[in-house]
C-alpha cells in the first residue's frame, strides 16, 4: 500500500524510500526476519540473512550501499543477485540486475543498518538474538 | 521483485515460465548429485564434502550434518550461476568461536551455528550455508576399500591373515546422526602385533597385521574412545590330502633353458648353460647356426610366400622407404639362419618390422 502510494504521488513524497525484502530463510530454531514496515530486522547470532533493495519504483535500487553503526554486532556485505527484475515499462525500466546485501549477526546486541541509494536512504534497527 | 530462494533449491532458469519449472524440478536431482542439501540459501552455491569418487556414502551424504567440535571437513563449493563460472572464492564464518574457515578449511571450535559465506575476493556473498556445530558422544569405526568405499561401521572383532591390511576409519556420532569432519587421533594396538600406518588423510589408518595372536586396537579421537579386538591368524600352509587309493599325476619337470646342444664344448653358444641369442650374428659369442644370405638378399619366408624383412624395401638402398626401417637396423637384417626365418614368417615379420622401424624413429628423434 505504502509502495503504491508513493506511485500514486509519483515519489513526491520524501518518506518513499528504497524497500527492502528478505530473500533467505533462518536455519531451524533460529531466527532471520525483516520487517519493511517496522524498519527492523532480528538476526539469531551466526546467522545470516539476504535481503533485496527495491526503489519506489519497483525497480532495484541504483548504487546501493549499506553499513552498520556497530560492526561488531553485525556485519552486512553486497550479495551477487544473478537474476532480474521483472520489467515493469514495457522495456523502458526494465528488467535489470537486482540489487542485494547479506547481514550476519556476530554477537547479542542492537546496531542500526543503513542503506543508501540514489533512490534514498534507509535505517532498520537490527536486533541480534544469543 | 525476487522470487523467494530457499535452501535445497538452484536458482530459477528465467524470470518465469517452463526454464525456471525446470530449474526447480532439476534442483533435487542436482541437490543428490553434488553432496545431498548443501545448497546455499541463495541458491547460487552448492557446498559438498570433499569425497573420493567412490565414496558414496560421503558423497550422498554431503554437508547434511554438523560439524563435529575439533573436527575438519574441507567443502567442496560449485557455483551456479547463469553465464558465470566461478570467480575467486573464499569462504568467511560469521561466528569464528563457532566454526571456523581458513584456507578452504572449516574447522568446529563450539557447539553452535553459523553461516558460511562464499564470498569473492572483493567481499561480494554469492551465496552462505548455515553449518551446525556439536560435540560427538561417540566413535564408530568404519571399514574403508582399497579404492576409497566405505563399508560401513565395523563390529566389534575383525580377522586378518597376517600380511594383510584393514584401513580404517573413526567416525564421530551424535547419537544416532554420524557428524561431519575428520580428525587425527591416537591408536595403540596391545600387544602390538599389528602395525598403524597413515593412510594420509587424517584419522584414516591402516590395519597392517604383523604376526599371529590377538590384540585391541584403542583409538582415541575428539575426546572419545573405541575399541576394536583384532585377531592375527597364520597364512595356512596349502595341503593336499589325497583319499586312499588315488591317483597321483605326476607333471613333467620343468624344460631346461634352451642351449646348443650341436656345438662342441667351449665353442660359442656351447652347452655351457649360456642362453642362445637368436639374433647375434654368427661368430659372435652366443651365435646360432649359419649365417643367412647376404642383406638385400633374405630368403622366402615359409609357407607364406613373403619374404623375410630384410628383403622388404627396407633392404633396398635405392627403395624410398629404405629409411623407414630394415637395412640400418640390425634386427631387420636377413640372414640370420635359425633366427630370419622366425621372423620373417608372414605377418609377423611385417609387424616386426614396422615396429623395429617406430624405435628406429624415437632414436633419431632423441638424437
Amino acid at each position: 500500500m505504502k509502495r503504491a502510494s508513493c506511485l500514486i504521488v509519483l515519489g513526491l513524497l520524501p518518506g518513499c524510500g528504497p524497500y527492502l525484502a528478505a530473500l533467505t530463510t533462518p536455519p531451524p530454531t533460529r531466527s532471520a526476519t525483516l520487517d519493511d514496515a517496522a524498519k527492523t530486522i532480528e538476526l539469531s547470532t551466526g546467522v545470516a540473512l539476504a535481503f533485496s533493495c527495491d526503489a519506489w519504483t519497483a525497480l532495484p535500487c541504483q548504487n546501493a550501499k549499506a553499513r552498520v553503526d556497530d560492526p561488531a554486532v553485525a556485519a552486512v556485505y553486497p550479495a551477487h543477485l544473478n537474476q532480474l527484475t521483472h520489467d515493469w515499462g514495457q522495456g523502458t525500466r526494465g528488467p535489470r540486475i537486482e540489487t542485494g546485501f547479506v547481514v550476519a549477526g556476530l554477537k547479542a546486541g542492537k546496531t542500526t543498518l543503513r542503506v543508501s541509494s540514489d533512490d534514498g536512504d534507509v535505517a532498520f534497527a537490527v536486533d541480534v538474538v544469543p | 521483485m525476487v522470487q523467494r530462494l530457499d535452501g535445497c533449491r538452484l536458482p530459477a532458469l528465467g524470470s518465469g515460465g517452463r526454464l525456471a519449472a525446470l530449474g526447480w524440478l532439476a534442483a533435487p536431482l542436482l541437490g543428490l548429485a553434488l553432496g545431498g542439501c548443501g545448497a546455499g540459501a541463495m541458491g547460487q552455491a552448492v557446498m559438498a564434502r570433499d569425497c573420493g569418487p567412490n565414496d558414496t556414502r560421503c558423497v550422498l551424504g554431503g554437508l547434511d550434518a554438523p560439524l563435529a567440535v575439533g573436527a575438519v571437513t574441507r567443502p567442496a563449493v560449485t557455483v551456479r550461476m547463469r553465464g558465470s563460472a566461478a570467480p575467486s572464492l573464499r569462504l568467511v564464518s560469521t561466528r569464528p568461536d563457532v566454526l571456523e574457515a581458513a584456507n578452504g578449511v572449516l574447522i568446529g571450535k563450539a557447539k553452535g551455528v553459523a553461516a558460511v559465506l562464499v564470498a569473492s575476493e572483493d567481499g561480494t556473498v554469492l551465496d552462505f550455508l548455515h553449518v551446525w556445530v556439536n560435540a560427538p558422544t561417540r566413535l564408530e569405526l568404519h571399514g574403508v576399500t582399497p579404492d576409497g568405499s566405505n563399508l560401513g561401521t565395523l563390529g566389534d572383532s575383525v580377522d586378518l591373515l597376517a600380511g594383510e591390511s584393514l584401513t580404517v576409519q573413526p567416525h564421530a556420532y551424535l547419537d544416532a546422526q554420524e557428524l561431519l569432519g575428520e580428525a587425527d587421533g591416537t591408536w595403540v594396538v596391545e600387544p602390538p602385533i599389528a602395525e598403524v600406518l597413515h593412510t594420509g588423510k587424517p584419522g584414516t589408518r591402516r590395519l597392517l597385521a604383523k604376526e599371529p595372536g590377538q590384540a585391541s586396537v584403542k583409538i582415541t579421537m575428539l575426546g572419545l574412545d573405541v575399541s576394536l579386538r583384532l585377531v592375527v591368524h597364520e597364512v595356512p600352509t596349502p595341503v593336499v590330502k589325497l583319499a586312499p587309493g588315488s591317483v597321483v599325476l605326476a607333471l613333467p619337470p620343468p624344460l631346461p633353458p634352451p642351449v646348443n646342444a650341436g656345438a662342441a664344448p667351449g665353442a660359442p653358444g656351447a652347452p655351457n648353460g649360456e642362453l642362445i641369442d637368436p639374433w647375434r650374428k654368427k661368430g659372435e659369442p652366443g651365435g646360432k647356426g649359419p649365417a643367412g644370405p647376404p642383406p638385400g638378399q633374405g630368403s622366402k619366408t615359409e609357407g607364406t610366400g613373403k619374404k623375410a624383412p630384410g628383403s622388404g624395401p627396407g633392404a633396398n638402398p635405392k627403395d624410398p622407404n629404405a629409411t623407414k626401417g630394415g637395412p640400418t637396423h640390425k634386427k631387420d637384417a636377413p640372414g640370420k639362419g635359425k633366427g630370419s626365418k622366425t621372423d620373417a614368417k608372414g605377418k609377423g615379420s611385417k609387424t616386426d618390422g614396422k615396429t623395429k622401424s617406430a624405435t628406429h624413429k624415437s632414436k633419431e628423434a632423441d638424437q
